[in-house]
């Protein structure tokens, strides 16, 4: 058991691509909750959110051999559960219904997942966790990304960069951007 | 000392610990003087403080079997795809069994009626055509009639010497309609009146 967890993801992915089905079980398990945090945050669609990181994962499975040790395998699969939200997010938009985030704020019936919180959390924190969702949904996609796996997934600038194929100066300037914007939101939504 | 301006564009790298020792005091210099940007400092900062402790969403309890299902699935496909022939009538689509019936059809009807000709090779043409083929093969109208250097009236004439000038005429020109004729007869008129 504890050997399990000195493994490293890249080794696990080479032992799956060796044949070992149990090595795939390992990953699925080290990545289920992380990749479903991203998807929701995304999608705000906790059977949507779910749907993507199973494609993701059948994903892992049918084309485990594409994946070459030049990059992190973190990244290879946020870049996989990333695509597959945005085509979601463009279905929906194609589809031209009436979204959740196209909404006013004050029509969203936002299904918050429970907060696990500790008793003495109060709640004024929560509602500033739910208002700060809020602004999260509204902010155009390549903030939203960039913001969710920076500020949520607390990945590093250079795994952004390449989860987002973009330089690392760009990265860097689209984060602050990002921040600056959320915060515009926020302002609005108080004021609302 | 920076303005407001590039004091916003310097936000993440401060948070983040990416700021050069120069831009970091020049960063704070202005903080120290700027209450905006002081305020919009602290919010950022919060915000990023709530991101981090965002309730975490997990999967559900059924998550790992519809995993389970769904590569199992995958697998059957794969392998039943792996074992398929290469050619198999099921992979043909139905559009194209209609295709080949109605080509088969023109086909058969070409060489039916082919047959039917070979069977009848002395058909004559309806006789409005045959009428219409006799005229085109006069020797009025045919390119392969014998010249004359003599004019058109003599030649006639010595063809048909009994026949009149309005009967040359139409014999000449069957074409003609009534109206050239009865423009011709009212010539006729007028010269027989001077």
């Amino acid at each position: 058991m504890e050997d399990r967890f000195k493994i490293t993801d890249e080794e696990l992915i080479q032992r799956f691509q060796a044949g070992e089905e149990e090595a795939f079980e390992e990953i699925v398990h080290r990545y289920a909750n992380r990749l479903m945090n991203f998807a929701y945050r995304f999608v705000l669609d906790r059977e949507e959110a779910e749907d993507i990181v199973q494609d993701t994962f059948l994903k892992v499975y049918q084309n485990r051999h594409a994946y070459r040790e030049i990059a992190k395998f973190s990244t290879w699969i946020y870049t996989i559960t990333g695509n597959l939200a945005k085509t979601i997010l463009r279905k929906r938009r194609s589809r031209k219904l009436t979204y959740f985030s196209r909404m006013a704020p004050e029509e969203k019936e936002i299904d918050f997942p429970s907060t696990e919180h500790p008793p003495h959390d109060n709640l004024e924190r929560q509602v500033e966790a739910q208002l700060i969702q809020k602004a999260v949904v509204n902010l155009p996609e390549h903030f939203r990304t960039v913001i969710i796996l920076r500020d949520i997934q607390e990945l590093s600038y250079e795994e952004i960069s390449n989860i987002i194929a973009a330089p690392l100066g760009t990265v860097k300037s689209r984060i602050n951007r990002a921040r600056l914007r959320l915060q515009e939101e926020l302002e609005q939504l108080r004021q609302k | 000392m920076l303005n407001c301006y590039q004091f916003k564009n310097y936000i993440s790298s401060f948070l983040d610990e990416g700021i050069s020792l120069k831009n970091r005091q020049a960063f704070e210099e202005h903080l120290k003087q700027c209450s905006k940007c002081q305020a919009l400092l602290n919010q950022v900062t919060k915000n990023r403080e709530v991101m981090r402790n965002l309730p975490q969403v997990n999967v559900s309890e059924n998550f790992y079997f519809k995993l389970r299902n769904r590569i199992l699935a995958a697998q059957q496909l794969q392998k039943k795809q792996a074992g398929a022939p290469a050619f198999s009538l099921n992979r043909i689509p139905s559009f194209a069994y209609g295709f080949a019936l109605a080509f088969l059809a023109v086909v058969i009807g070409f060489i039916v009626l082919g047959f039917q000709g070979e069977k009848n090779p002395g058909m004559v043409p309806p006789p409005v055509l045959q009428s219409k083929i006799n005229q085109y093969h006069s020797p009025q109208s045919s390119p392969a009639a014998p010249q004359s250097n003599l004019p058109p009236q003599q030649y006639v004439n010595e063809q048909a010497p009994a026949a009149s000038e309005d009967t040359l005429n139409e014999d000449r020109m069957p074409e003609r309609d009534d109206t050239q004729r009865d423009f011709q007869g009212k010539i006729k008129t007028v010269k027989d009146q001077r």
